[in-house]
């Protein structure tokens, strides 16, 4: 027997092996079928804009928690049956708050979330500006005196 | 002077967001079905459940009895005869003041907020409707068994989704319904003696008062 076939054989096992370890994580969901890719894109895109209630610094897509699965089914199903995004987002927010979306909606709650970080700079713009220039008014006027003198000894030719 | 006091203010503010910051729970968000009418449901009983009839006839008979107090009985005779009563439709509880109590059998903090209930059930004549979440009906029911069974009715949410329309998303979870079918206040998590007494009960008797003012 070649030493390529047994090495084949090796590799065929370690295959074989690294399959049944996985198998049991993956059996906890079922595999999920789309019909068209479009869906499918639409679907793995949409889990990223969702936060997990259950662990909130994760999105749908990474969430282990069985209300992510619950939820990520019922994205499923409105996907297939070609619901708009705006609507997906309704279903979910009606259900738990804008907290639910990493990008929250412009509404009144959230608005200034949205406009206060460009508040915040307008205000410091504004600030920044009428300090520098009530700096430059107040300056102290220059002592003609002392510029004279200055002036006066610039002038003088060097003695040595 | 006052643009010199401007930093101050900046500070003084945001130390006073930050400070309140420090005693909310991150974990606990406010649900969107405050003051919203509460979402209607038809539901299998743990008792159906447990007889392996879910929804199998959830027809007229059914909901004569399923708005009824004395769900006391739920505990007993599953054997999916005339006595069981399949399905609990949520617009029969319209008119009265009740509580809606999410649990589990695998949930600890559930345990832990029993006794609360218990007082709850012994001091108000408020139905507590327990909404069983993702469990399985035989655990759910040893657990009434050794923790004792205060619900009006027990429902079996087996695959979640009442409680996806309800937003659960963790258990325990209780919501305050009042007369006119509206969520008025939701509490994640057990609750504990202090929250019995200084949140439920008093929501409980204002609304109770109203809904007596309004009969």
């Amino acid at each position: 027997m070649s030493g390529k076939v047994i090495g084949w054989a090796i590799g065929c096992m370690f295959a074989l092996l690294l399959t049944m370890a996985c198998s049991p994580l993956e059996a906890a969901e079922s595999v999920l079928v789309f019909e068209n890719p479009a869906d499918e894109a639409r679907y793995t895109a949409l889990l990223e804009e969702y936060r997990c209630l259950k662990c909130q610094n994760q999105s749908l897509a990474g969430s282990r928690a069985s209300l992510a699965q619950d939820l990520r089914r019922e994205i499923y199903d409105r996907v297939v049956a070609g619901e708009p995004k705006s609507a997906i987002d309704e279903y979910l927010v009606a259900r738990y708050g804008d907290f639910v979306l990493y990008r929250p909606r412009f509404t009144m709650a959230t608005a200034l979330l949205w406009i206060g970080p460009f508040v915040l700079l307008g205000i410091a713009l504004v600030a920044s500006v009428s300090i520098a220039r009530r700096s430059g008014r107040n300056a102290p006027e220059p002592d003609v005196d002392a510029l004279a003198e200055a002036r006066r000894l610039l002038d003088e030719p060097l003695e040595r | 002077m006052l643009l010199k006091l401007l930093p101050l203010a900046v500070f003084a503010a945001l130390a006073g967001f930050l400070w309140k910051g420090l005693s909310l729970n991150p974990g606990e968000l406010p649900s969107p079905l405050i003051d919203r009418p509460a979402p209607v449901f038809s539901v299998a009983t743990l008792d159906a459940a447990l007889a392996g009839d879910v929804g199998a006839d959830s027809g007229t008979d059914v909901e004569a009895g399923a708005g009824d107090k004395d769900g006391d009985g739920t505990g007993t005779g599953a054997d999916g005869g005339t006595g069981v009563v399949a399905a609990f439709d949520s617009s029969h509880m319209e008119g009265q003041v009740w509580l809606l109590n999410v649990w589990a059998s695998w949930c600890g903090p559930c345990a832990q907020e029993h006794p609360q209930l218990v007082d709850l059930a012994a001091s108000r004549d408020v139905p507590i409707v327990g909404l069983n979440y993702k469990d399985d009906p035989n655990d759910a029911y040893a657990w009434l068994g050794r923790y004792g069974n205060i619900f009006s009715d027990v429902l079996s949410d087996v695959d979640g989704s009442v409680g996806l329309d309800w937003g659960v998303y963790g258990v325990p979870e209780t919501f305050v319904i009042d007369g006119d079918g509206r969520v008025r206040f939701k509490h994640v998590g057990p609750i504990l003696a202090e929250d019995l007494e200084n949140t439920i009960l008093p929501i409980l008797d204002e609304l109770s008062a109203v809904a007596g003012a309004g009969a």
